[in-house]
């Protein structure tokens, strides 16, 4: 009966953010005990990620991607330390941001669901979920320094400000955003999921896609994704599905039988979603990126039943799945078509089936085991039935895309004007290093002569295959003034041209002879 | 002598890049693009590989 009580509170925190201190007095040892297992699950996940994230690269990224699901961990623990937590757990004043906690300054037993420090630790693994989910959207291209930045601030501010509004609990809170209207996210379909998502989507927009991803006439390069392992990617897909049972399973905060439901309703939606990836991708898709869409698909599933594995009956939870597989495969060709470069398909998987899993807790959401689970709590699904909870859940969903959609192309906008978003073309074709620039094997080009530069400054033709060459290493003033002048003249007045070119220092000679020899 | 390119990369900082399409390198100012080139910092991109001079 204790438990029940217990159950029933945390309950009502988790998803609607009300507060009690009765709280604190029910806590006991196993509850503890659970969620501090639960925490040690999700932090598997994030060997999940750089299994699944590293054997989806080529060979010569596998290591700094690998790496990359470290350092964010790393960065997201100490930010969400020093203010992120106190953002989404603080003291609301407006429904927006937390502001106490900062520092963890007043944390404490009693001050949450569970102790204040298990129930950080707890939160800290979904902040650093979301964090790692970006880094595979974007590998192959990006610069460590840039993602480094990003990690911060994903962890410091953009993740922590969604889960304020969904999750916003702190014991003094008067009601956030979603959480005062009845959102219902269970465990993290849009805090986590889709937040990793978006950010992955805007990221992959604005970085580019990997150089030579795409050929000339628009269509994707097989393999897509160039994987080195498959091996690894299929255990990557196993160590995320074990530490999904504490994504979900612990998210209950009480070592019970309801956990035991999230549970079963976790591997049960994933199993389908799986096979129905695989029977989708064979029939209807021309067995396009078949393994892929398994892999892709199953951890779609397990994403779409993140918000509601607590209130669906096991029949719903088959059918999240089945959906969930099918929506993957449909998102992952469609980003194929938009040339979109998503390395190993962070977004169908995150963004699509985030998406998925909030909008199942009204389609499937069951209101008697909601009912069980929220007792006298009057969500909506309870009360005005399926289309009330479906309105709060798709005013959820608009406002994870906003909120992280705006923010991340924010910052990723600072990013690529003060620090730049990319690695150098000659490391990317080598692979991305820890230490910046080509240490692995730079890609051979022919040097030219000094003859050679003369000639073609000259406007002598020498032969073709001397041209490989890049313009940095070509580094002659004379050469450089001709292909300025060459490209310029295309949306420039010629006298305007060679005038301006003049004043930046080149001789009159120069210009006229590039002027000439472009054909001008 | 024509030069083929359908992306260029520019340095920004110190191991930072940004790669753009040729659209976006021509509405940078003129004189901007010439002291970009100048400085070493602009890599010309064709089908993903770095271009060539010459056809």
């Amino acid at each position: 009966m204790e438990s029940k009580t217990f159950l029933v509170l945390t309950s009502v925190i988790l998803a609607l953010g009300m507060s009690s201190t009765a709280l604190a007095q029910e806590f006991n040892a196993t509850n503890h005990l659970w969620v501090l297992i639960s925490f040690c699950l999700i932090f598997s996940m994030q060997a999940g990620f750089a299994m699944l994230e590293s054997g989806s690269v080529p060979e010569s990224n596998v290591y700094v991607v690998a790496f990359k699901n470290l350092i964010d961990w790393t960065l997201v623990s100490i930010a969400y330390f020093f203010i992120g937590f106190g953002i989404q757990f603080g003291l609301t004043s407006s429904g927006l941001f937390g502001s106490s906690f900062l520092l963890l300054n007043g944390l404490g037993y009693g001050t949450h669901a569970v102790g204040g420090w298990t129930y950080f630790m707890f939160q800290l693994a979904f902040a650093g979920t979301a964090a790692t989910i970006v880094s595979g959207a974007i590998a192959g291209r990006t610069g460590f320094f840039a993602y480094y930045v990003f990690s911060i601030l994903m962890g410091a501010l953009i993740y922590p400000v969604f889960g304020h509004w969904a999750w916003g609990n702190g014991i003094l809170s008067q009601g956030t955003l979603l959480t005062s209207m009845g959102y219902i996210d269970f465990a993290g379909s849009s805090v986590v999921h889709m937040t990793g998502g978006v950010a992955s989507l805007v990221g992959a927009i604005l970085i580019g896609p990997r150089l030579g991803r795409f050929g000339i006439d628009g269509k994707p390069r097989d393999p897509p994704s160039y994987p080195t392992s498959g091996a690894l990617v299929v255990l990557g897909t196993l160590v995320l599905w074990f530490g999904w049972f504490g994504f979900n399973g612990g998210s209950t905060l009480v070592a019970g039988d309801f956990a035991g439901r999230v549970i079963f309703n976790t591997n049960l939606a994933a199993s389908a979603a799986s096979v129905a990836a695989f029977l989708h991708a064979k029939h209807l898709q021309g067995k396009r990126y078949i393994g892929n869409k398994i892999i892709g698909g199953t951890i779609t599933g397990l994403v779409a039943i993140t918000a509601n594995s607590h209130m669906v009956a096991p029949i719903g939870a088959l059918l999240i799945g089945i959906f969930a597989g099918i929506i993957h495969n449909i998102a992952y060709e469609l980003l194929l078509k938009l040339k979109i470069d998503d390395a190993v398909g962070a977004v169908p998987v995150h963004l699509f089936g985030g998406m998925f899993g909030i909008i199942s807790v009204a389609l499937f959401g069951d209101a008697g085991i909601a009912a069980e689970f929220y007792k006298n709590v009057p969500i909506p699904l309870i009360t005005g039935g399926m289309f009330a909870q479906l309105q709060v859940q798709i005013i959820g969903v608009l406002l994870n895309l906003l909120w992280v959609g705006v923010s991340s192309f924010a910052v990723y906008s600072l990013i690529k004007k003060f620090i730049g978003l990319r690695v150098s073309p000659e490391e990317e074709m080598a692979g991305v290093t820890l230490e910046g620039g080509v240490t692995v094997k730079k890609p051979e080009f022919h040097k030219m002569t000094e003859e050679e530069l003369r000639s073609i400054a000259e406007g002598k033709a020498i032969e073709k295959k001397t041209m490989k060459v890049t313009i940095e290493e070509t580094a002659n003033e004379r050469l450089v003034a001709w292909i300025t002048s060459y490209m310029l003249m295309k949306d420039a007045k010629i006298e305007e041209c060679k005038r301006m070119l003049i004043e930046k220092g080149w001789s009159r000679d120069d210009v006229e002879r590039a002027a000439k020899k472009g054909g001008f | 002598m024509t030069e083929k390119y359908d992306q260029v990369s520019i340095k920004v900082s110190e191991g930072g890049y940004n790669v753009i399409s040729v659209a976006e390198w021509q509405k940078i100012d003129i004189l901007k693009r010439i002291e970009l080139m100048k400085e070493g910092k602009v890599t010309f991109l064709f089908e993903g590989k770095i271009a060539t001079l010459g056809d």
